[in-house]
């Protein structure tokens, strides 16, 4: 283990936080989204982590009891909500349908928020290990000078 | 007394120290980035744990066996692997299966990088004292 692992682990956690930070921003200017290009109200959008075990042949080979138990983070997979759209009655919408309705998508505000703020605080615990990380290489340069 | 002499003693023991606390920066590092993920488990370095074994060259303690039907020492190390726990989730903070306490986690990063920093420290001082020596002192 040495520190650059340490650092690709923790900006794997930051670009992964990074990206559901860019899918919360969508869901949330998407809010009353009523075309797509694939037609439809806009659908809810949310990521799927998965985690990685670190690869590097060197170091599996120095410390085969810790293989696969050092992760970085990744995206497996954007889903998309599936939950239904809300309905509401609007004649004179252009996308209401022949009985006046019109499908919205189906996103909580405040649920985006939260998300928003886990997200936020995901981010700056990533940021805080890069930042020691940093430190701790600091001081074993200061070794022997 | 041959050169070599001057680096053994506790030199060895601290590199082992900055050793184990680099690789329990990385477990660490890697519970802090799967924070969100789910079924991720955390698991954690007994570093402590570790250095005593290196520092008490096989000293420790073991309990005899004088008969067959004795029970071993307990082996209380999850599958085997020394100093390598895995951390317990709380069964209502878990979110999908994760075990990753952000709380306990931020506080084991900051414990381990200091006492990283206290050990390169120490590791520094002990050159430093030698370099005071080669040099003839207080010159």
């Amino acid at each position: 283990m040495d520190f650059f692992s340490s650092l690709k682990i923790s900006s794997s956690g930051l670009s992964a936080q990074r990206l559901k930070m860019n899918l919360i921003s969508s869901n949330l200017a998407n809010v009353n989204t009523t075309r797509t290009p694939q037609g439809g109200p806009y659908q809810r959008k949310e990521v799927v982590l998965k985690a990685e075990p670190v690869k590097s042949e060197f170091y599996d080979a120095l410390q085969s009891r810790l293989k696969g138990r050092i992760s970085e983070v990744e995206v497996a997979d954007i889903n998309e909500d599936s939950r239904p759209p809300v309905v509401k009655f609007d004649p004179n919408h252009p996308d209401a349908d022949e009985k006046g309705y019109v499908s919205f998508p189906n996103i909580n505000v405040i649920e985006e928020m939260v998300d928003m703020m886990t997200a936020s605080r995901s981010y700056e615990a990533n940021v805080t290990a890069i930042t020691t990380a940093k430190n701790m290489a600091a001081k074993a340069l200061e070794i022997g000078r | 007394m041959e050169i070599n002499g001057l680096f053994r003693g506790s030199i060895p023991l601290l590199n082992k120290a900055m050793d184990l606390r680099t690789t329990r920066h990385g477990l660490i590092t890697s519970n802090i980035a799967n924070l969100d993920t789910p079924q991720y488990k955390a698991f954690d370095l007994m570093v402590e744990d570790e250095l005593e074994k290196v520092a008490g060259n096989g000293q420790k303690m073991n309990l005899h066996q004088t008969r067959s039907g004795h029970l071993p020492p307990r082996e209380r190390r999850s599958d085997g692997i020394p100093g390598l726990v895995e951390i317990e989730g709380h069964p209502f903070q878990s979110v999908e299966g994760n075990t990753v306490d952000i709380d306990r986690t931020m506080s084991d990063l900051t414990e381990n990088s200091l006492k990283y920093n206290a050990t390169a420290r120490i590791l520094s001082k002990k050159f430093q004292g030698m370099k005071s020596v080669i040099q003839g002192g207080g010159k």
